[in-house]
């Protein structure tokens, strides 16, 4: 009986405290038209604390989006375009000398920020990308000597746009891994673009106020971890991580030779963080199997290797996922 | 003086050199006194600079009337590794079958050293054997002639036998079996299929067992409501053509309200008080009231019976129909 009152307690004090997510969301709303997959991933990657790579042709307001999340939380945000000639310490900081101070002293980077906008990360070169991704990791920064831990909330929302491949450095599968979530945006519906136009022609850019703290989000963050993941939500989660890696044993073997890696235990991971996060979203203090399916082909795309057979035969990862959650069984 | 003496040795020295390079042709028997009808293993051999060219002798069959070729070995070399004097040979088997001393002559070899142009004979030595005859007792009584071994026959001999007499028999009976069944004119094999259970008297059939089993009476409320939710899915996916099993509650109303089925409406209404029910319990420890497992349970039931084919007058001759389903005991 106790454990009823537990879940039952959470949801109430869910219902209270995910009261903010539908006012960030209507704050976001008034300069994002449309694009309500992404601002909800948006919200689960700061719940979830993941960091987020966004994938999509220019135009389609990411970097908007992003702007638009830090400015509506008091939070400090920074944006660093990513070039070919940027360097790891334009991106964590240097040790600089002091004339006054006869010293040297730490000059810290941009990424010292609660929300970091890495726009086009794969336009710079390897050794800042994993300076970047090193850092999401490790959530510190070393510069010198001294070890500096990073604010909290800490999240990094990358940007990278799958045209113009020429003259870019694509992240490795290890580096793309250490993002929870991977959104494709896509291109709004008819209305949303005809609003879109009003707006620009008329030049009305609504102002984003702030509407939370962060304060607010740590609190929001440790009670999605409370969320209560059932043992058959976690056995769900694990058929589908698993039919990624071994697809023959559960009657995927079509799949066998094409996919050449699947997902790694920090896909597991992210799946049940994310689940409840979506469950938090959702009002919900337990996860149901809507929550993962909701969330998977997000947290799964980037995580799953194709094979040259795959490609050659048009396979995306998103058929595979499908596949997948159309043959795992629901708990 | 002193200077002609020593070109004098040198050349002499020379000369000798040349005069040196010997080769060796031997010839041997392992045995020189041997029985009528022995084997006599002749070897011959040439021992002789590597460089050499060397033509290994062809023994005639007819060397000796009296004596008889049996076989040859492949011919075997063997170099040494200093003085890189190489070793050919070869052994020829003999049988001779009347007593008396036999000889095998000198074999040639033909040697060509790569300096000069012809080939030089060499000579094996000539070896002598001795063939003796067994001893013969005159004077004891004079013996028959030794009957043949009788040797036991194995298994592996009588093997391909007693395979061919069952394949006889085999085909026998089935000649056999087949005229009788064409003589009957019945089909030669009949396989009795499995009888075919429709999914609504699965499904009536599992309810029934789940109700016996009383899990939620003995406060297993979550396995409870996993069975009946299982029986929910199979029972639609099998009769409804709805892939339940891999659905979430959500997108098996959606699949109910999007289907052409004519209770829909009624349907939904039934599924929408139990699967949220079902899948608080599930996901959420949620433990409802007794009424609300047995309305779960009559709605799961309805469902059944609301969806199956509507042939209740055929199926009910069908002896694997259950009987009756009890009311679920308060």
């Amino acid at each position: 009986m106790t454990e009823q009152v537990d879940i039952k307690e959470l949801n109430e004090k869910i219902q209270q405290e995910s009261a903010f997510v539908d006012i960030l969301s209507m704050e976001l709303g008034k300069t994002i038209v449309g694009q309500k997959h992404m601002i909800e991933r948006l919200l689960i990657g700061l719940l979830a604390n993941g960091h987020i790579l966004l994938e999509g042709v220019p135009g389609l307001a990411k970097t908007l989006a992003i702007k638009s999340l830090a400015e509506s939380i008091d939070a400090k945000f920074s944006r660093i375009q990513f070039t070919p000639d940027l360097l790891p310490a334009d991106l964590l900081g240097t040790m600089i000398y002091s004339q006054k101070e006869e010293q040297f002293i730490t000059k810290k980077g941009p990424i010292f920020a609660n929300f970091i906008l890495a726009d086009e990360i794969n336009r710079a070169p390897a050794k800042v990308q994993s300076a970047l991704l090193e850092a999401m990791q490790e959530r510190q920064v070393t510069v010198g000597e001294t070890t500096y831990k990073l604010d909290d909330p800490f999240l990094v929302l990358a940007t990278q746009n799958p045209i113009e491949q020429e003259g870019t450095y694509p992240l490795p599968e290890a580096q793309v891994d250490r993002f929870m979530l991977k959104l494709v945006v896509g291109y709004p519906q008819k209305n949303e673009e005809k609003q879109i136009i009003r707006q620009n022609i008329l030049n009305e850019y609504p102002k984003i106020s702030q509407v939370m703290k962060s304060e607010h989000i740590i609190k929001a963050r440790s009670l999605t971890r409370e969320v209560y993941l059932d043992e058959k939500i976690e056995n769900y989660i694990t058929d589908i991580v698993f039919a990624t890696r071994f697809p023959s044993e559960y009657k995927l073997e079509k799949f066998k030779d094409l996919i050449s890696f699947g997902g790694s235990p920090r896909a597991s991971i992210n799946l049940a963080l994310a689940s409840k996060a979506y469950a938090f979203i959702k009002r919900r203090g337990y996860v149901i199997p809507e929550d993962v399916r909701a969330i998977c082909h997000d947290v799964m795309r980037h995580r799953i290797g194709l094979t040259y057979e795959a490609e050659a035969e048009n396979i995306t990862t998103e058929d595979i996922i499908n596949e997948i959650l159309n043959t795992v069984e629901v708990p | 003086m002193l200077k002609k003496i020593s070109t004098i040795w040198i050349l002499l020295l020379f000369a000798l050199s040349g005069f040196a390079e010997t080769h060796v042709a031997k010839a041997e028997v392992d045995f020189s006194n041997v029985q009528i009808g022995d084997h006599i293993r002749l070897t011959i051999s040439l021992q002789t600079d590597e460089k050499n060219t060397v033509i290994f002798p062809v023994l005639s069959d007819t060397m000796n009337a009296k004596i008889e070729f049996i076989s040859v070995s492949d011919l075997d070399t063997l170099i040494e590794r200093r003085s890189r004097i190489k070793t050919y040979s070869r052994t020829f088997t003999f049988t001779i079958f009347e007593a008396g001393e036999y000889q095998f002559p000198e074999i040639p070899f033909g040697v060509k050293v790569p300096t000069d142009n012809e080939y030089v004979e060499v000579l094996t030595n000539a070896v002598t054997i001795i063939v003796e005859a067994p001893e013969v007792d005159l004077e004891a009584d004079i013996k028959d002639i030794k009957t043949v071994w009788n040797i036991p026959i194995t298994f592996r001999e009588i093997l391909p036998y007693l395979l061919i007499l069952l394949g006889v028999a085999l085909f026998t009976f089935a000649g056999i079996y087949a005229y009788r069944k064409w003589k009957k004119r019945e089909p030669l094999f009949v396989f009795k299929p499995k009888p075919i259970i429709p999914p609504h008297v699965e499904a009536l059939e599992n309810l029934e067992k789940l109700r016996l089993k009383q899990l939620w009476q003995n406060n297993l409320v979550k396995e409870y409501y996993t069975e009946l939710t299982d029986i929910l899915r199979i029972y639609t996916e099998k009769e409804l053509r709805i892939n339940a099993i891999e659905m979430t509650s959500d997108e098996l109303m959606d699949a109910i309200q999007n289907s052409e089925l004519e209770n829909k409406s009624e349907l939904l209404l039934l599924l929408r008080d139990t699967l949220p029910t079902a899948d608080l319990v599930k996901f959420a420890k949620s433990k409802p009231l007794p009424d609300e497992h047995d309305r779960c349970f009559k709605n799961v039931k309805q469902f059944v019976e609301i969806t199956m084919p509507k042939i209740e007058e055929n199926v009910e001759a069908n002896p694997v129909l259950p009987d009756k389903i009890e009311e679920e005991p308060s």
